[in-house]
């Protein structure tokens, strides 16, 4: 892989990590399903292996208070 | 419904050129000091596409470069104003915090990775056959003190960038080893006007460690350090 598609791919993953996962919670329903998450990140999965925020988005996924189940 | 994008630490500011997700206008809800960034949504959903996520991410960006922000998690859509207006009364203690902590500050990612072209780890020597129990044995024990060493040599390598980096920044989140492959990843909140000095930090790293390829993100909003994480 180039440097620059690795770089590309690290800065999709770094927003993905941030976005998805950290700012401000304010409550109210975050709707992102869990297929939604795993389609986003599974290109780059394979790339980092990155699969902890993944595993984590999974778990908040399932908790029906912040997201809603598909 | 409306979508949230960001806190701000003006209650109201001229509309910006940028537009929301769907092209929807954006607009400032204000309570006392602060506002809160909002555009209508129609919808209750909105998918984490690659393009939303990067619209949400632009929208956050081009507020920063005038104003202290905490962006909001992707996603976030409360049912009217009124919710949102309420949500800032609630907060407003813990926002003014999270915006003083992180003015005149951005945040920079890192990952640090084994280099591709470096042999990562030896290759799994294969018993001869023939060789007994015993010697597998042996040869099953001495893999593993490599690869525990490994493990730690990583790990050591992994803290003495942080720490170099760290130096550099007013607060730091990091994980070493998430992954094999992943020796670090981290993410520094640091003063606009030490971005420069950050990156030339980063720069000599990568010399100084010609074994691993160290990938430096950013400006980024300061998303690991809103400090106002848990509201449930």
């Amino acid at each position: 892989m180039s440097q620059l598609m690795r770089e590309k791919q690290v800065t999709l993953l770094d927003l993905l990590d941030r976005v998805l996962d950290k700012g401000v919670l304010l409550g109210g329903d975050i709707t992102i399903s869990v297929a939604d998450v795993d389609l986003i990140y599974v290109g780059l999965k394979v790339l980092l292996s990155s699969v902890e925020t993944v595993e984590r988005m999974r778990t908040a996924a399932q908790t029906p208070v912040q997201v809603e189940e598909r | 419904m409306v979508y949230v994008y960001s806190i701000i630490d003006e209650p109201t500011i001229p509309a910006p050129a940028i537009l929301g997700l769907d092209g929807a206008a954006l607009h400032t809800l204000e309570y006392r000091d602060i506002g809160a960034v909002l555009s209508l949504s129609p919808t209750s959903k909105v998918p984490p596409t690659e393009a939303n996520l990067w619209q949400h991410e632009a929208v956050v960006e081009a507020l920063m470069t005038d104003h202290s922000v905490l962006p909001v998690r992707f996603g976030t859509i409360l049912p009217d104003e009124s919710v949102a207006l309420a949500k800032l009364t609630a907060l407003y203690d813990e926002f003014i915090a999270g915006l003083n902590c992180v003015r005149g500050h951005v945040e920079l990612g890192l990952r640090v990775l084994w280099d591709d072209d470096v042999p990562q780890t030896p290759s799994r020597r294969l018993v001869p056959s023939g060789g007994s129990g015993r010697d597998y044995m042996l040869g099953q024990v001495e893999e593993q003190r490599k690869l525990d060493k490994q493990r730690e040599q990583a790990k050591a390598l992994a803290e003495d960038i942080h720490a170099s980096l760290a130096r550099l920044s007013a607060e730091s989140i990091r994980r070493t080893l998430m992954t094999p492959r992943l020796l670090l990843t981290a993410a520094y909140l640091v003063k606009r006007e030490r971005v420069e000095a950050f990156r030339q930090e980063v720069e000599m790293l990568s010399l100084a460690n010609p074994g691993v390829r160290l990938l430096c993100t950013g400006p980024w909003p300061p998303y690991n350090f809103v400090m106002v994480t848990n509201n449930e």
